[in-house]
């Protein structure tokens, strides 16, 4: 991405040409202008003296401040060379997106199969919309329609139209359905009501729902994903404690997620191994153990790891318990047959350099085979994966 | 069971066979895994036990025997997690869980034997057993540290 290019471009007031530089490796800017972990400021030079430039947020003013319907004129949309040759795109979310954008611009046919109803995948059902409103998702998705791309919504691949199908009736195909099937914290009192998953949690609020959760809410986790539950259930009207295994400087999340959840009154319990979920005799949630923990030295050189100290068990009041360790990948919209040949290591989709798997004509991106896990990796793996799908369709590979 | 313990031979032995057990396990549920990447993973769990089957059998039949203690880190990622039933549709998780556990009950099984017993040489390759378990244990858990609770 020509980072500097479009922030000489702000400078010169030419937002057609930042728009154009923008494009030219991410399809969705304006989603990424707002919730990108923006690792590009981490080893901005300028933020050795101080704070780094704020290149997500000049993306966003790009983006904000060129109308949509000029869009298609400034990024040359109006006539797209057009190929006979149809890809396949199963998961509508950034690497999927990014897949049918890029490919569709080279000129090929691009049918996406979607399971849910709206496209995005984490950032439509995961991401809360005082981060990420519904329209921007819909403004930057509306494009790739215009564009000539076919989505098929509610149409579950394995389910509603057989893999197989896909495989022959295309020329090639692209994965990038994500990590839905989220960890079990493992504990004893996990299953059952009260207890629940962050990213059923906030489908739900996403989709305009109102879970019950109570009055104090533990989440479970240091992650976007955790910080997200904790700020959605405190704005739910919750007392929230996000309870978390390592130290505050350990934690994955946005250093501005975490500022913003104690800014909202969230309390951050770090060092804290939780070890059961209480519940009363009729099953109810009423609280949640936990030990402190010591951070001992890897001796393989690998980040501190917390261990529980025995004797520090502290039961806090709960009723709700959010669990948002992470997630993992679900193939089974693949039959064994297939499986058979997808190479997967610890549950990811094994690639080349071309973003190709190990079965013919499939090629796979995004979490499916990232372990970055979040948004603007996954756009790049689709650029890639579109890159690579041309060089195979038209025999340069 | 103290009494079946007179030489270290027996000691052995004994070991070899928890070592097949595990082999036997792993192998089970390779052979009846549906995911493919899991039948490889457990096949990999087995051979694991296979090379400490061999270590043992080798030990056994050189009569040579070195035990320096060590400290093995203990991060009791397993200790807290529930019980998981072996299952063909097993994910990666519930695995490393099962591996743990298991590792973790060797581990007490041979420290509670090597208290028992009074005979030095027998109490050094107890020693020895549970060290090596010990390890095996950490090496699930630092897994599971790595894969699972990557985020917590």
């Amino acid at each position: 991405m020509d980072i500097p290019g479009y922030i000489k471009a702000v400078r010169d007031g030419d937002l057609e040409k930042g728009l154009q530089l923008l494009y030219d490796t991410n399809p969705l800017p304006e989603i990424c202008g707002r919730v990108c972990t923006h690792r590009c400021e981490e080893v901005c030079s300028v933020g050795v003296k101080g704070d780094a430039l704020a290149i997500r947020w000049l993306k966003r003013y790009i983006a904000d401040h060129v109308p949509f319907e000029d869009y298609k004129r400034i990024l040359g949309l109006d006539s797209l060379p057009e190929s006979k040759k149809h890809v396949a795109i199963i998961g509508a979310g950034p690497a999927g997106i990014s897949a049918a954008y890029y490919l569709r611009t080279m000129g090929y046919r691009v049918t996406v199969f979607e399971a849910k109803e709206h496209p995005g995948g984490a950032t439509m059902y995961g991401i809360p919309k005082y981060r990420l409103p519904m329209e921007i998702l819909e403004k930057e998705i509306g494009l790739l329609e215009e564009m000539g791309v076919q989505f098929r919504f509610n149409t579950r691949v394995g389910r509603d139209v057989k893999f197989d199908e896909i495989h022959t009736a295309y020329d090639a195909v692209f994965v990038g359905t994500g990590f839905e099937k989220p960890y079990l914290i493992a504990i004893e009192g996990e299953v059952g009501t009260g207890s629940i998953q962050a990213i059923d949690f906030l489908r739900e609020v996403n989709e305009g729902k109102t879970p019950d959760i109570g009055k104090h809410v533990a989440v479970i986790g240091g992650g976007n994903v955790a910080m997200d539950a904790a700020r959605v259930s405190r704005r739910l009207g919750a007392e929230v404690t996000v309870l978390y295994r390592r130290r505050i400087v350990d934690m994955p999340s946005d250093p501005e997620e975490i500022e913003g959840c104690e800014q909202e009154g969230i309390t951050l319990t770090p060092q804290a191994i939780p070890t059961q979920i209480i519940r009363d005799a009729k099953g109810k949630v009423t609280g949640i153990e936990y030990l402190k923990a010591e951070m001992v030295d890897d001796p393989r050189g690998r980040r501190p790891k917390p261990v529980a100290i025995e004797g520090t068990e502290t039961v806090m009041e709960v009723s709700t318990v959010i669990g948002a360790i992470g997630q993992e990948g679900e193939y089974d919209f693949l039959d064994t047959a297939w499986l058979e040949k997808l190479k997967i290591e610890r549950g990811r989709v094994v690639t080349d350099e071309h973003m190709q798997t190990s079965i013919d004509k499939l090629f796979a991106g995004g979490d499916t085979v990232n372990s970055t896990a979040d948004a603007i990796s996954a756009i790049a793996d689709g650029h890639r994966a579109a890159k690579g799908i041309d060089a195979f369709l038209s025999g340069t590979e | 069971m103290i009494q079946e313990f007179k030489t270290s031979d027996d000691i052995l032995q004994f070991a070899i066979g928890r070592e097949q057990e595990s082999i036997d396990l792993y192998t089970g549920l390779s052979d009846t895994a549906r995911s493919p990447e899991m039948r490889k993973i457990f096949e990999q769990f087995a051979n694991e036990e296979r090379g400490h089957k061999k270590r043992l059998q080798n030990i056994q039949s050189s009569g040579q025997f070195q035990f320096t203690p060590r400290q093995i880190q203990d991060i009791r990622i397993g200790d807290y997690l529930v019980d998981m039933e072996p299952h063909p549709g097993m994910s990666y998780q519930e695995a490393l869980i099962v591996a743990m556990k298991k590792e973790k009950a060797a581990f007490r099984l041979y420290s509670d034997l090597s208290a028992k017993v009074a005979d030095q040489l027998l109490r050094s390759l107890f020693d020895s057993l549970a060290q090596e378990e010990s390890k095996h244990k950490l090496r699930f858990e630092v897994e599971y540290d790595e894969v699972v609770l990557r985020n917590n």
